[in-house]
């Protein structure tokens, strides 16, 4: 089990037979912090709903029965979550649904400036994992979703 | 209890409606424009047209976003008919707020209004923000962030996270919102591009404070409930110029110890 994925799990009690089965996790945005509420963002709510229709098995930490509020907030940033991708050879569709997401949501929003996005994303490889925390403008994130299509040339970062 | 009507009624009612108040607005006759507006609200309140599949839009919800925003723009070009109307703070306030109302449903209804209107409709509220963007800058804003224990489904009173349905589609007549149930203040920035325009600090509402630790003392808006198409039953009113430019500014201090 990669280790952050790990400590994330262990944080909200989650069992790894409750993720049989699952290709894509969505992950509250603050599970790495010392916060006592755990938060999902309107806009991982909205992309977990996008990935499922999509025919993704995805599961929120809300399907896994784990307490958390929804964090709204009243910037123009675009607050993605923490998102695993579980199963490697769902990375390339995954990465394709996350870029027509952003795409859909982004004539939306109203400003003279691109908003910023947050993402953190892992992708579990079966020796190693690829771990990003993008923070930045669509573009991109658009070209970096375009590179971890094939992740097997990304870095785990900060190592 | 609203009473029906047949599509083809709806929409030849509604055109009529929507040539009566270019044609007040022609004359520049705001007022009457503006009540041409709150009168096609109060019958789009006392209807429901028949036959209309619960999985599409109800036309009745997108002309009341379009008669809103109609409404808005009536007042706007009213308040701003008025001299020197952008030297006075509530007016300001006001033309403001109601610009952003005015845009956001403009570009929200899809009903047939013909395109040079819409680009005139517009301009209207554009104008207005240029012109008090022009005398006090764009800016800054308060930004809220808040937090909710339960984000309901409209449709099924379910949580949203967990339900299948999505925000902005219609099921059987009612359309899919997010609802914040147990909502806290998590955090307030003063930040340059908002997601809501509406909570301006306006320079008026600015002091600087003499209080140990406090550089700057301000009231402003910190969130605004606008829904694109009113609230049930609401139309709004055509704004009293006489009551607005006689409104006093509130002082700072009395506003920010309430």
């Amino acid at each position: 089990m990669p280790e952050s994925l790990d400590i994330a799990l262990n944080r909200l009690k989650i069992k790894a037979s409750q993720i049989d089965g699952v290709d894509v996790l969505v992950l509250p945005e603050n599970v790495f912090t010392s916060d006592e509420t755990l938060f999902d963002t309107p806009e991982s709510v909205e992309l977990a709903k996008h990935l499922k229709k999509q025919g993704v098995a995805c599961k929120t930490s809300f399907d896994l029965q784990v307490e958390t509020d929804v964090l709204e907030r009243r910037g123009l940033d675009i607050w993605l979550g923490i998102l695993w991708i579980l199963r490697e050879a769902v990375a390339p569709e995954a990465m394709e649904y996350i870029r027509m997401y952003i795409r859909q949501i982004l004539p939306r929003i109203k400003s003279s400036e691109p908003p910023i996005v947050h993402l953190k994303i892992g992708i579990k490889r079966e020796n190693a994992t690829a771990e990003l925390d993008f923070k930045g403008p669509p573009d991109s994130l658009d070209s970096v979703l375009q590179a971890l299509k094939c992740p097997t040339e990304l870095p785990k970062l900060g190592s | 209890m609203p009473h029906g009507i047949t599509e083809a009624g709806f929409v030849k009612h509604a055109h009529l409606l929507i040539q009566e108040w270019e044609k007040w607005v022609r004359k520049k006759q705001w007022e009457t424009a503006g009540r041409v507006a709150t009168n096609a609200l109060a019958w789009l309140n006392a209807i429901k047209v028949d036959g209309v599949n619960g999985n599409e839009a109800d036309p009745c919800y997108e002309a009341r976003i379009l008669f809103h925003g109609l409404r808005d723009l009536a007042n706007i070009a009213r308040i701003t008919s008025v001299p020197k109307w952008d030297r006075h703070p509530i007016a300001v306030e006001e033309v403001w707020c109601l610009a952003i109302d005015a845009e956001e449903r403009v570009a929200a209804t899809a009903l047939a209004l013909r395109d040079e209107y819409r680009e005139w409709l517009k301009g209207i509220a554009a104008a207005a923000m240029q012109a008090i963007i022009a005398r006090y800058g764009d800016g800054p804003y308060l930004s809220v962030g808040l937090s909710a224990e339960k984000y309901l489904c409209t449709v099924c009173g379910e949580d949203y996270r967990g339900c299948s349905h999505e925000r902005g589609i219609w099921y059987d007549g009612v359309l899919c919102r997010r609802r914040m149930i147990g909502v806290k203040r998590r955090e307030t920035s003063v930040v340059d591009n908002p997601k809501d325009r509406r909570c301006r600090i306006w320079p008026w509402n600015t002091e600087k404070s003499s209080e140990p630790g406090e550089s700057m003392r301000f009231v402003a808006r910190c969130m605004s409930m606008f829904e694109l198409a009113g609230n049930d039953g609401e139309t709004g009113k055509v704004v009293n110029l006489a009551e607005l430019f006689s409104k006093p500014t509130q002082s700072i201090r009395a506003a920010s110890d309430r």
